[in-house]
């Protein structure tokens, strides 16, 4: 199998592949189709420089816990639920950084997002935007990052974040009147709670 | 339901006000997977299918699953750990260990032919392979510091090594990369001479990068933190006394940096003017740096002696295996002439432990050459 395998082979037979018969060429499939939404993923939950690390280390948990997907299940919703314990991971280890337990950085080399971004509008926009997310709490943005940007139905989201359907509806009604919020004000130049400069 | 639906739900002003702001968000441009990363995570994917860790479902059969078997066997289980504890307690030598010199012929085997360590071959990042590198030669080192595999490791430093000093690209693990790799040069200086050149350049570079109040860090605007501090104080130190002088004044501003951060009780804090940090790792680091580059200064090494004394030897039972802790832990009881302490430590550490915490990073490569330099004397 190539890693352009038939697009009619879905993620879930792939998957099953991987499961029952340890079959690396189905996951290699899975990994060329997933790993670009995987690290966007990531740096719309505000991962600056490790994204690619990140999208490794999901990758490895899904193959190392591949006995427990259900059949029943989305690959991606796996996937997602995958990611989102690295990025909870991640954030404890950063809080640990900052307490000094950590020996080693966690952002390794690799800035693909500064390296892709070479005129100065296009830095002002993903600027912009970032900043806007900063804004937010963990809980309301990946409610907005998965809601928003993968355009996931709300009873999917509330099965990757473990909440209920409509405690994804009003966080995300509150993410997005806080965002909005925050524009009005950055427009008159008042200061914001939470803005980061 | 979705975000389009939801939208729908708001009042005229609202919607119009929220899908303008969901537009803007949508335009947040994206970076693109580099071409190598496919690659990167199946050789990863690869080291871990090798490890098999999986557990299987049906491993055992039902009859050897019931409730009295696995009562007997955790009884046999415990027996068997208290007579583990009791040889291990009994086992008093202090030469190199088995395991020790297993880790070592598997490190070698692992050589790529430009005489570097790939982290994924290994588990880790691709980020850290000077590092790596560095580490697993000074592993390799402690046994033969003449053999073809430590001459290969110190050209591929070399070879790794960039016009203005550092090691590795751009970002800030670069800063570990370059305490790391030039801790390395200066320690097989002795051995290969023609490292010079690369350490001094290494050294250069350290010393640009010092913060004005004389610690490092990767974080902008920050005067420095206490572990990086500690590495390039590590690495001044040897380098000094290699013969490098531009090690000299760094080297000073760095130890009053660490000098800075401890308090009278022996705890230290990871940023100037922070809390007191918890980690062992980190103190222990301090205590190391402070009792052996600050040897020649006084009241610096009572300093560290003074770290050690809160300092257990106990490593962290019930807490996740840690390779860098107990490495850290090692050297720093070593330096203070605790050599029993060192040995609990020692003796009691896991180097291949799979859930360390370490190995997403730095992979078994990381643990297995720390357990070894920690073994070396």
């Amino acid at each position: 199998m190539t890693r352009d395998a038939d697009p009619a082979i879905s993620d879930e037979d792939l998957m099953v592949r991987v499961r029952e018969q340890n079959d690396q060429d189905a996951f290699a499939v899975l990994v060329s189709r997933h790993q670009q939404n995987l690290l966007n993923y990531f740096v719309r939950s505000g991962v600056q420089y490790d994204g690619e690390d990140l999208v490794q280390q999901t990758f490895l948990r899904i193959f190392r816990y591949r006995n427990r997907y259900v059949v029943s299940a989305k690959f991606t919703t796996f996937l997602l639920l995958v990611a989102r314990q690295v990025w909870l991971d991640e954030l404890r280890k950063r809080k640990r950084r900052e307490r000094g337990e950590v020996p080693m950085p966690e952002e390794p080399i690799d800035a693909p997002v500064q390296q892709d971004v070479s005129d100065t509008q296009h830095v002002e926009n993903r600027q912009d935007v970032l900043r806007l997310l900063e804004t937010l709490p963990d809980g309301l943005r990946q409610v907005v990052v998965l809601g928003v940007f993968e355009e996931r139905p709300y009873a999917e989201i509330g099965r990757i974040l473990g909440i209920p359907e409509g405690t994804v509806k009003s966080r995300m009604f509150h993410a997005l009147g806080r965002m909005r919020e925050f524009l009005k004000n950055d427009e008159s130049g008042t200061p914001v709670k939470g803005k980061k400069k | 339901m979705t975000i389009s639906e939801h939208l729908n739900e708001f009042s005229p002003c609202d919607r119009e006000d929220f899908l303008s702001l969901v537009a803007r968000l949508r335009s947040l441009p994206l970076p693109a997977a580099s071409p190598q990363l496919t690659d990167r995570i199946l050789a990863a994917v690869k080291v871990e299918a090798e490890r098999d860790v999986t557990p299987s479902r049906s491993f055992l059969p039902s009859a050897f699953s019931s409730y009295r078997f696995r009562k007997w066997m955790s009884r046999a289980a415990i027996l068997l750990l208290l007579l583990g504890l009791a040889a291990s307690l009994l086992w008093k030598s202090a030469d190199r260990t088995p395991a020790v010199s297993n880790d070592l012929d598997w490190i070698a085997s692992l050589q790529e032919q430009d005489g570097s360590w790939s982290p994924v071959r290994a588990g880790g990042y691709e980020a850290y392979r000077p590092a790596l590198t560095a580490l697993a030669a000074l592993a390799l080192a402690s046994r033969d510091p003449s053999s073809d595999s430590v001459h290969a490791a110190c050209r591929a430093l070399v070879s790794m090594q960039q016009e203005d000093g550092s090691f590795g690209q751009k970002g800030r693990v670069q800063s570990y990369n370059q305490s790391i790799t030039a801790f390395a040069l200066a320690a097989l200086l002795p051995t290969h001479d023609g490292l010079r050149p690369a350490l001094e350049k290494a050294v250069t570079r350290i010393a640009d990068e010092q913060t004005q109040s004389g610690g490092w860090d990767y974080e902008d605007g920050s005067q420095g933190n206490t572990a990086l501090t500690a590495w390039n104080v590590r690495a001044l130190s040897l380098a000094e006394r290699q013969g490098v002088a531009a090690a000299r004044l760094p080297l000073r501003k760095g130890l009053r940096w660490l000098r800075d951060v401890m308090h009278d009780n022996g705890t230290v804090v990871y940023h100037r003017g922070g809390q007191i940090s918890r980690s062992e790792s980190l103190r222990a680091l301090t205590a190391h740096a402070l009792l052996t580059a600050g040897a020649s200064f006084d009241g610096l090494p009572l300093l560290g002696k003074r770290i050690i004394r809160e300092l257990s030897s106990a490593n962290g039972e019930g807490k996740p295996a840690d390779s860098y802790r107990d490495y850290a832990k090692v050297i720093a009881f070593r330096a203070a002439g605790e050599g029993r302490e060192a040995d609990t430590v020692r003796k009691f550490w896991h180097p291949n432990a799979k859930e360390d915490t370490w190995g997403e990073i730095g992979g078994r490569l990381y643990s297995a050459s720390l357990f070894a330099l920690a073994d070396a004397r």
